[in-house]
């Protein structure tokens, strides 16, 4: 049996991997996540164990980490899903705690939970696999700023830590999804209308945005497709670095633009 | 007192074999876990079981009204290839063990642990027992699950009374098993080991001096301890003089130095892997050769009465019983 420790678990996203990750049959998941009906659901599965996991705590590892001792001294793999959006302006508002939620949360969680469990993956000969974004390579979008701050951080940590534990032979593998609908779409667009709410500024924009936003975001794209990718990340003899999935068209595009061109764009958008 | 019972896993090796001679002429009831008979057992009165301690059914057979449980089996590969097996062994097997003996009642478990489960490798000081074990800093698959089991023994500490051994290189008599050192003994009775080395160390111990520590462990040892049994520090080329001076021939006199053997190492290993002999010359026997090897073992001296016989005698007695094999005087 080969043991896998699934952080996020909880997430539409996370649920849809677990599901599939139990069907090849010869792997046990941890799932950790916070939603406790969420939690219930998925301990119905088989060879799945669910945890009480809220990354931002250590006392919360912890005990996770106990549990999962008790089942098993090595680790095949760690997958870290953990991960909130927050749709906000940079200066308006309670912006400062959004970010600093979102790098609680996006990074430090990463960064806790992986180097609690370093040492059973390492004498699992197990891999470590990050989930970052389409957001952690391109070009930021207005508004979506402590989303995109976060996820440059992971590519950032995530690699600076595949380049750390290739000398203990640990693979570090990213995941680069799309957008997908999830229950963190849909938190975006009650931040949407909450900012344009209470927004002095930018009112107008936003209106203008939102049509654009709703295309973006409302990609039905099939979270299996995603969940593939993993387990591709999770039992490939040679896994690549990064996996991406569903990347969104239409912002691909921006990328082949020079920066002022993007800028020009998105201003344009308004008038 | 003499009644009592003790139960021994893994007697065919060498650390079991010097133990369960030692109890049987010390007057003791001694049973016997074992996978399969072994010859080496032959006229030596002891109850046998037949089993697995990966098997909780066995262990609960085999301890059945036992006083003191032994626990010395295990799997050494430094090859690489049995993983998997020294995981089940080592770890879940030793955790078999402690569990069935909090079931079935036992009063004393020692538990044969080892020197690899120190992650101070590199350092320059004195090594010495700690309270703690765990796989942070140990590199080779061996280590991690022998460190991990000691960590399964210790952990039973206010169950029953617990001891770990921790044994440096054993050499000694009675090699049945075939050990990477026995190996190399053989090879230069034979004359095929025509050179000596000009670096490496070792500290090496002698299976029967470990007996008679471990039992007097179970009387005088406290539950939840560690004791290093550590005999002396040899060089490679002492080690050769000394097995030179038993056979009565010379010293080997030249002398290769690592920069010299490292390009062979692959190809050596690999060539005794094709004869099937025990890994004697890989990267990772040549590593161990030039870690810190300086450890105390003030604490088994002062707490359990370990007492390790000048290195000379281990030697030579290894020597002449590989010799009395080889011309066949054991079969």
């Amino acid at each position: 049996m080969k043991y896998v420790l699934f952080t996020g678990a909880t997430g539409d996203l996370g649920k849809c991997c677990i599901e599939n990750i139990v069907k090849l049959g010869d792997w046990t998941v941890f799932a950790g996540g916070t939603n406790k009906t969420r939690l219930e659901e998925l301990g119905r599965i088989n060879n799945v164990i669910p945890v009480e996991l809220d990354v931002t705590s250590e006392e919360s590892i912890e005990n996770v980490y106990k549990t999962v001792r008790e089942h098993t001294y090595t680790l095949d793999a760690i997958v870290n899903f953990a991960g909130i959006n927050v749709f906000t302006s940079m200066v308006e508002g309670d912006c400062v705690e959004a970010i600093e939620r979102s790098l609680n949360i996006n990074v430090m969680g990463m960064v806790r939970v992986n180097k609690r469990f370093f040492e059973m993956v390492r004498i699992g000969h197990g891999r470590i696999i990050n989930c970052s974004s389409e957001s952690g390579w391109m070009t930021p979008q207005p508004f979506n700023g402590p989303y995109t701050m976060t996820k440059y951080a992971v590519e950032a940590y995530n690699d600076s830590l595949r380049r750390e534990l290739m000398y203990l032979n640990i693979p570090v593998i990213k995941i680069q999804p799309g957008s997908f609908k999830t229950q963190l779409t849909d938190k975006i667009y009650r931040d949407f209308d909450k900012v344009i709410e209470t927004t002095n500024y930018y009112k107008k924009v936003l209106t203008t945005m939102k049509p654009m936003m709703t295309m973006e975001l409302g990609l039905d794209h099939d979270p299996n497709k995603l969940a593939k990718k993993v387990i591709l990340a999770l039992t490939s003899k040679l896994p690549r670095t990064k996996y991406k999935v569903c990347t969104g068209k239409l912002l691909m595009t921006l990328e082949f633009l020079p920066d002022k061109v993007v800028d020009i764009a998105y201003k344009a958008i308004v008038r | 007192m003499s009644e009592r019972l003790s139960v021994i896993t893994g007697g065919t090796g060498y650390v079991g074999l010097a133990l369960v001679k030692y109890l049987v002429q010390k007057g003791e009831k001694v049973r016997l876990l074992l996978l399969e008979d072994h010859k080496c057992l032959d006229g030596i009165e002891c109850e046998k079981i037949y089993g697995n301690i990966c098997n909780p059914e066995d262990l609960k057979k085999a301890f059945e009204g036992a006083d003191t449980v032994y626990h010395i089996a295990g799997v050494v590969d430094i090859s690489g290839k049995k993983e998997k097996l020294m995981w089940n062994v080592n770890v879940y097997g030793t955790k078999n063990v402690v569990e069935c003996c909090k079931e079935q009642g036992v009063k004393n478990l020692i538990y044969v642990s080892s020197i690899d489960t120190y992650p101070d490798k590199f350092s320059t000081g004195v090594i010495s027992e700690r309270s703690r074990y765990s796989e942070v800093g140990l590199h080779s698959p061996y280590a991690i699950t022998k460190a991990l089991a000691t960590q399964i023994v210790l952990d039973a500490k206010d169950d029953l009374k617990v001891c770990c051994v921790q044994p440096t290189g054993v050499i000694g008599p009675d090699d049945y098993m075939g050990s990477s050192v026995g190996a190399m003994v053989d090879l230069f009775i034979k004359g095929l080991f025509p050179v000596s080395m000009n670096f490496g160390e070792y500290n090496f111990v002698d299976a029967r001096d470990m007996a008679v520590a471990m039992r007097n462990a179970v009387d005088k040892g406290r539950s939840g301890e560690c004791y290093i049994l550590g005999g002396y520090r040899v060089t490679v080329d002492e080690l050769m003089g000394y097995m030179a001076k038993t056979l009565g021939k010379r010293k080997p006199k030249i002398k290769i130095s690592k920069k010299l053997i490292l390009p062979f190492v692959p190809l050596v290993s690999k060539a005794m892997d094709i004869a099937k002999l025990p890994p004697m010359l890989n990267a990772f026997s040549l590593s161990k050769l030039e870690e810190n090897c300086n450890f105390s073992n003030e604490k088994a001296k002062n707490e359990i009465g370990f007492s390790p016989r000048p290195v000379e005698d281990t030697i030579r007695d290894t020597v002449l019983w590989h010799k009395k094999k080889l011309e066949g005087g054991l079969a």
